[in-house]
């Protein structure tokens, strides 16, 4: 069977764990691993190219048109929703989930938030309306996608000006972060993923969602349903080690890859030895 | 010896080399992967024992330019500039390996940007230097063999392993080969089909000259369109239609619509090139059309052909890189991850294989196209 | 051998050769002339078939070139042309070959030939068979020419001013060459060429054209003493008609017996345009006349040159 993942230091991590798990208990598996990005390694999944990936649940807004339900703002309604709606209609069946909620979000750089005691996204509206200098960088899809940067506006009623802005072109939040660790350009905020290794290295800090504006983004593996019949024992095999994937743990295992240059798989299998899912 | 520098280039050259070496950053200094590494000069990164050598050449490259211009003074200069080059890339692998051994594991040490420009112009140097001495193919062969084969040698030897270039190979060594396998294997399918298309359609438009405006006019058409939007747009009606591969269906379409300009071009040039006085004799003397198009059209039009076949690998070798972005695969998966977690280094282990492997399909199908050169016409 | 009936080739509302019609017996050797333009060229591709008539018949040893397979016919013929165009990326020997190849010779066959034909055209084989043709000066690669075109022994060789691009040195030992292999394997050739004095030197019958159309046909004699029109007489020479039968005739064909003496005897196989030249120039109205083993025979007078023969 073929597994791959997205082109991202995550989906490198995720892919490379659930290769190793497949193998280490007698699966024949072709590892297609960072495939590419998300419409390219899904339209490989429904055309049956391949066979598993770890997805988010979050993504079943887009998948499935259905941006404004409120579901996606709650981890245990969200997963539920993208199973029931990926099964009946895709015939593919979404394994368990991680707790980490891998989701949009927005860091600033640490000297700064000490400095004006931010740790929350209210804080930062607070800070952002009483006149505090803010450059974010950000993505240009970021900036319009109303999921994103919209969301946080209206949830926490603040609005950044053009100036405040700094845009990139490409969704990757490694040249956002390091602006703001680096200061290129006068940013301190970056538009961040919450699972980013990068973030304790270039000290930055996450400003907290408290009022869940956010789609939940749950890390979890989708399988086919006619391979997952045929080897019924990988639901069992993944669970556990899912399930163990902490919004802490995965920043670690990510800066280990990203920061540290560390190969995933070697990431991922001492992972694995580490916490006993493997020897 | 004159006051005014007789070797201008040279002179030019050697300043900016020198200057760049000494004033720019040598490497890049940095704690992680992710940030900024801080510049240092040569002396800084522990090149203490080449940089007397590295100045002594650079000296006498300065004086050489104002040398007064015979064999000997050329032969000294391609000495002199080949030493530097090497003796420069020698020292960026031992700084590296030096400072990498009082730090601690996750550091990584960059090639600045001072190098880089250093390297550039000493390589100027050098070709200049076989301009000058007039160089007939084997000597200008024989230097950059030495030079290619020294940078082996070192490389093998692990010199270099203490830069990040390095360090992200060893990190990925597996997925190295193999995506340079596919790679490889993309680029000869599509040249392969194209060939297989644009050839006998390159004879059609060469013997239906009403065909050659529509026909060319298409595939001119089809050069505009950007390659990623092409290979894009492919993906749609492919998987509607069932075509497996992930990706490198579509991407050897797409690099085989993209290569059948010059093919068709060239192969209908090359045709169309031959004497017709000569066509004239071969049908005057009975050979049939066929026996025209194999005996005598087509021996004759193959340098051209053969040229046009040149430009269509080393076209197609670079365009395989943007496959990539569809889950082709290739060395394009290093340069587009690279650019995704802002690590320039891992771009360049994309990059820099494609560029050889260009330099290396261009060097061979060169050489191929001389052998067809040494037998017939003027 | 070779026969022309109401030949005729149109372009659009023009016709290039227009109702040509004559023949050209087994064995001669035939010029056909004419200024640019004429039809000369295009007349004789279509024997080969090069060209296919608009109308008209052409038949070769009686057979009409229209019902023989095109490359068959072709292969039966010898082809040169101004150009040469001999195959720049084969080997002179593989050049001669061409034919014989394309018929199946068997391959000793082939090399035997190439050894022969080479040794015709003057050239040595050993230096010459595995050199390219950009390795050789225009005069040979014109001999070369020759030679393929006699490779396969076809009866019939058409020439379409295969001399033209050569300089007056070459072209004439060319000629001297192309006579004394006429004489020596009796073949029909149809020789084209704008150059009149070429036509008179070589040929056994002349046919002139003009704007398509064939004015006259007959032999050198013919054409220099009953001319058809001015357009003939002047073409043939104009005012120097009587200089150029002199070249027709040679020494041996008005001998006087009566010696003379003198030094730089002419040879009996001398023209008589030569000997006026030679009188002219000695300032004598009579020379001696030797034979090839330098024995007196006898002499030539002016007044030789100018008796009805």
């Amino acid at each position: 069977m073929v597994v791959a993942s997205k082109i991202d230091t995550e989906g490198a991590l995720l892919g490379s764990m659930i290769v190793a798990l497949l193998r280490g208990r007698g699966i024949a598996v072709d590892s297609r691993l960072q495939l590419g990005p998300t419409q390219i390694v899904r339209q490989a999944l429904l055309a049956g190219q391949i066979d598993l990936y770890p997805e988010y649940t979050g993504n079943g807004a887009i998948f499935f048109n259905r941006e404004n339900d409120p579901a996606w703002h709650d981890p245990a309604r969200g997963y539920v929703l993208v199973k029931q709606l990926d099964r009946a209609q895709n015939d593919i069946v979404w394994l368990a989930p991680a707790p980490a909620d891998n989701s949009w979000a927005i860091a600033m750089r640490r000297d700064v938030a000490q400095k004006h005691r931010l740790t929350t996204l209210e804080d930062f509206a607070g800070y952002v309306n009483g006149g505090g200098t803010v450059k974010l960088a950000a993505s240009a899809e970021f900036v319009d996608s109303p999921g994103a940067l919209p969301a946080f506006e209206s949830a926490y009623g603040f609005r950044l000006a053009r100036g405040q802005l700094l845009t990139l072109v490409g969704g990757d939040t490694s040249a956002t972060l390091r602006a703001a660790g680096e200061g290129i350009s006068g940013v301190n905020a970056a538009m961040a993923y919450t699972t980013d290794g990068a973030l304790a290295v270039l000290k930055l800090q996450l400003l907290a969602d408290d009022k869940r504006a956010q789609t939940v983004y749950q890390p979890a593996p989708i399988i086919r349903g006619t391979v997952l019949a045929q080897h019924p024992e990988i639901e069992a095999i993944l669970d556990p080690v899912f399930r163990s994937l902490t919004l802490t743990r995965l920043q670690q295992l990510n800066a280990k890859i990203a920061a540290d240059g560390e190969e995933a798989s070697a990431v991922a299998s001492a992972y694995l030895s580490a916490n006993g899912f493997q020897k | 010896m004159n006051s005014m520098p007789r070797n201008r280039v040279l002179f030019a050259l050697i300043i900016v080399a020198v200057a760049a070496g000494a004033l720019g950053s040598f490497v890049a200094d940095a704690p992680n992967r992710l940030v900024s590494g801080q510049p240092l000069g040569l002396w800084q990164a522990g090149g203490a024992t080449t940089a007397l050598p590295l100045a002594l050449l650079g000296a006498a490259l300065l004086v050489l330019s104002f040398a007064r211009i015979t064999r000997a003074t050329r032969l000294a200069g391609l000495g002199c500039s080949l030493a530097a080059l090497l003796l420069w890339i020698f020292a960026a692998g031992s700084s590296a390996s030096a400072l990498m051994a009082a730090a601690p594991p996750a550091t990584r040490i960059a090639l600045g940007w001072g190098f880089w420009a250093t390297v550039f112009c000493l390589a100027m140097i050098v070709l200049d230097a076989l301009q000058r001495l007039d160089a007939h193919g084997l000597l200008r062969l024989s230097t950059v063999a030495a030079i290619v084969a020294a940078i082996a040698a070192m490389a093998l030897a692990g010199h270099f392993d203490g830069l990040s270039l390095a360090r992200e190979y060893a990190a990925r060594r597996s997925a190295f080969w193999s995506e340079l396998e596919r790679h490889c294997w993309l680029v000869l399918a599509a040249v392969a089909i194209a060939l297989a298309i644009g050839a006998p359609l390159g004879v059609f438009v060469a013997r239906r000259p009403s065909a050659g405006p529509g026909i060319f006019g298409a595939l001119n058409l089809m050069q505009t369109i950007p390659s990623v939007a092409l290979f894009g747009l492919l993906i749609a009606p492919l998987s509607a239609l069932g075509v497996g591969g992930i990706g490198a269906a579509p991407a050897i379409i797409a690099l085989v619509l993209y290569s059948l300009l010059p093919i068709v071009r060239n192969t209908h040039a090359g045709i169309t090139g031959v004497d017709p006085t000569v066509i004239d004799a071969a049908s005057g003397v009975g050979l049939t059309p066929t026996q025209i198009l194999w005996r005598v059209e087509l021996p004759l039009g193959l340098p051209v052909f053969l040229a046009g076949l040149r430009i269509v690998t080393v076209q197609a070798i670079g365009l395989t890189v943007i496959a990539a972005l569809i889950g082709a695969g290739g060395l394009g998966s290093f340069v587009f991850q690279g650019i995704g977690q802002y690590a320039l280094d891992l771009v360049l282990l994309g990059a820099l294989p494609t560029i050889l492997l260009a330099l290396a399909a261009d060097f061979a199908l060169a050489l191929i196209a001389a052998c067809f050169e040494r037998n017939p016409a003027p | 051998m070779i026969e022309l009936r109401g030949v005729t080739k149109r372009y659009g509302a023009r016709a290039s050769v227009n109702d040509v019609s004559f023949a050209v017996a087994e064995g001669a050797f035939c010029a056909l002339v004419g200024p640019s333009g004429s039809g000369k060229s295009t007349t004789l591709r279509m024997i080969n078939r090069l060209i296919e008539p608009s109308a008209g018949t052409i038949r070769l040893g009686g057979e009409d070139v229209a019902t023989i397979p095109v490359e068959s016919l072709r292969r039966r013929i010898g082809y040169a042309i101004q150009s040469v165009g001999l195959f720049p990326h084969w080997t002179i020997a593989d050049n001669i070959a061409t034919v014989p190849r394309l018929l199946k010779w068997p391959e000793d066959r082939v090399r035997a030939r190439i050894e022969e034909l080479l040794t015709l055209v003057r050239l040595d084989p050993g230096a010459v068979r595995a050199k390219y043709p950009h390795q050789l000066s225009g005069g040979q690669q014109q001999r070369i020419g020759v030679a393929r075109a006699l490779a396969a022994d076809p009866d019939v060789l058409l020439m379409d001013e295969p001399f033209g691009a050569l300089d007056p040195i070459t072209r004439e030992a060319l000629r001297l060459e192309l006579a004394r292999i006429h004489k020596a394997t009796g073949k029909t050739i149809l020789f084209v060429t704008h150059d009149v004095d070429e036509a008179l030197q070589m040929a056994d019958a002349i046919a002139i054209m003009r704007d398509g159309r064939l004015v006259q046909f007959g032999t050198p004699s013919d054409l220099l003493t009953k001319p058809a029109d001015d357009f003939v007489r002047d073409f043939m020479g104009g005012s120097a008609l009587g200089l150029k039968l002199l070249a027709l005739e040679r020494v041996a064909d008005r001998l006087n017996p009566e010696t003379v003496p003198g030094e730089a005897p002419l040879a009996l196989d001398a023209r008589l345009s030569e000997a006026l030249s030679q009188m002219v120039l000695r300032r004598a109205d009579r020379l001696p006349v030797s034979d090839d083993a330098g024995k007196p025979v006898g002499s030539i007078a002016l007044r030789d040159l100018v008796a009805r023969s």
